[in-house]
């Protein structure tokens, strides 16, 4: 073996990494050459002065500041931990405290002042559109225009828009304004009526003019519940009037999209919603049926446990 | 109960979140670990960091740890690394130094005690020791961090491999080019 490659091996040989072969000729190598001699043991002599350098003392101060340092870290991961949940439940009581806030302003703003704010958005489609001003500044049971409409929070439903419809007038030139607002009343049902002069001393022309009259109404208790609700409806969309409708807008806008199934082909109106039991009671007025015969009339669909079921219909509306 | 055994029962609770568990085991390795350190950056506070951070990074991916290799190899890895991480980072600080360096300044030197032999010989030896120890910082730090741990620190060709990731035939042939240009460098300077 040469004496290059004797010394690619001089480190192996001093660690006693060779194999017994190797090591013996090496030792055979460096027994008959000096210069090679001569290398390993230079090599040899670095190798144990490296050794017996000593280990320096770790300063007596690190064990304790390493420790120190490690419970801060620690410290530090559970508190950014901590911050994290607190982050998250700050959003969470901030964000429900916001939509709390928004949606229970909403119906307060749909009383006195704002509610003619809102009837200014309606969209109606002539020129006798409703004034928000001048409703506002008209007293009660003050005569308007043809075609205006009231929007009334009194609780007595009973005067239902087909209960007005028996006593229209045929002229339907004015109408019988009651403008009062019930802010005490907690359901906040909102009471609609048509353009007509309701006079019960005319009943006995009903007859004769409830087909023009039905039109004139069914125009008008379009334009109201444009009115009353929050957004501009300018097709047949669903009202949201209720208070706790807005409260609850997630089951409201399930039911209402079931409802929109359940009513396809139907012209009709939500008017009306009412949480009582567990249950949603939502007042549905159906202009029109799937068949085109017009029917002016009310219906009622409960929303429980996630399915709509019809509880009063019309058998001819053919509403299961 | 067996050293490796008591080790693994450790492990287990340091993982477990045993911070005094965790303190042991490091405690087992602290000396060799401050003096790798301390061999790398010839400096005690820069050791003493370099270590701090290192037994931080340990703790948190204890659970990395594979219970295949031994635990103070995988620490005196993690150190290496730091260290290597170290001397990246701060070789533009030691330029900087330099620039401002008065006349009067020394470099940093190790005090390293010696309690062996007699007054003379100890002194021979220190001179020797740190004539070598000069020579190695002439090396690259692939060929000086190799015979660190091999002649310094005493660490076999198998745990060289592990610590510095490598197969134990590149350990072979780097141990042997780092002597023989270590060799080179001392008779240069002799």
């Amino acid at each position: 073996m040469k004496c290059d490659e004797i010394r690619e091996l001089l480190s192996l040989y001093i660690d006693r990494e060779l194999d017994e072969s190797q090591m013996k000729i090496v030792a055979d190598h460096l027994a008959a050459c000096d210069s090679c001699k001569n290398e390993y043991t230079g090599i040899m002599e670095m190798v144990s002065l490296l050794g017996e350098i000593e280990e320096a003392p770790v300063p007596d101060l690190f064990e304790n500041r390493w420790k120190s340092v490690l419970k801060n870290k620690k410290k530090k991961v559970n508190w950014r931990i901590f911050t994290s949940i607190a982050a998250i439940f700050a959003v969470c009581v901030i964000s429900i405290a916001l939509f709390n806030n928004t949606a229970g302003n909403l119906p307060d703003q749909m009383k006195g002042t704002e509610q003619s704010g809102i009837a200014s958005q309606s969209k109606t489609p002539t020129s006798e559109g409703i004034d928000a001003t001048q409703k506002k500044e008209n007293p009660p049971n003050q005569n308007l225009a043809d075609n205006q409409v009231i929007i009334d929070n009194d609780d007595s439903y009973s005067k239902t828009v087909n209960e007005k419809n028996s006593v229209l007038s045929a002229s339907s030139d004015s109408v019988a304004q009651d403008n009062k607002k019930d802010d005490s009343d907690s359901n906040q049902e909102m009471k609609v009526y048509g353009s007509a002069d309701i006079s019960s001393g005319e009943s006995g022309n009903e007859d004769e003019n409830m087909a023009a009259a039905s039109e004139a109404v069914t125009e008008a208790t379009r334009r109201s519940f444009s009115a009353m609700s929050p957004k501009s409806y300018s097709d047949n969309t669903e009202a949201v009037p209720s208070q706790g409708l807005e409260r609850n807008s997630a089951a409201v806008q399930y039911y209402t999209n079931l409802m929109k199934e359940k009513l396809e082909g139907f012209d009709y109106q939500v008017i009306e919603s009412k949480y009582i039991n567990g249950e949603w009671h939502f007042k549905v007025f159906i202009f029109h049926g799937k068949d085109g015969n017009t029917y002016n009339e009310d219906i009622l669909i409960v929303g429980k446990d996630g399915a709509i079921e019809v509880c009063y219909a019309n058998e001819f509306m053919g509403i299961q | 109960m067996s050293v490796d055994l008591r080790e693994k029962r450790l492990i287990e609770r340091a993982k477990a979140g045993d911070e005094s568990c965790f303190e042991s085991l490091i405690l087992g390795c602290q000396n060799k670990a401050y003096n790798i350190a301390l061999r790398y950056l010839k400096n005690e506070e820069d050791a003493m960091d370099a270590l701090q951070e290192s037994f931080i990074k340990i703790y948190r991916h204890l659970n990395n740890f594979k219970e295949d290799s031994r635990f103070d190899t995988w620490v005196y890895r993690i150190i290496v690394n730091t260290c290597n991480d170290f001397l990246r980072k701060n070789s533009n600080r030691k330029n900087t130094d330099s620039i401002y360096k008065t006349e009067n300044e020394k470099e940093t030197v190790i005090e390293i005690p010696d309690s062996s032999g007699s007054p003379e010989h100890v002194y021979e030896n220190k001179e020797k020791t740190d004539y070598i120890l000069s020579c190695l910082d002439k090396m690259t730090l692939e060929q000086k961090e190799i015979i660190l741990l091999r002649d310094v620190h005493g660490f076999s060709y198998e745990e060289i491999s592990e610590i510095l990731d490598c197969s134990i035939g590149t350990v072979k042939s780097r141990i042997n080019r780092s002597r023989l240009k270590l060799r080179e460098l001392y008779l240069e300077q002799n």
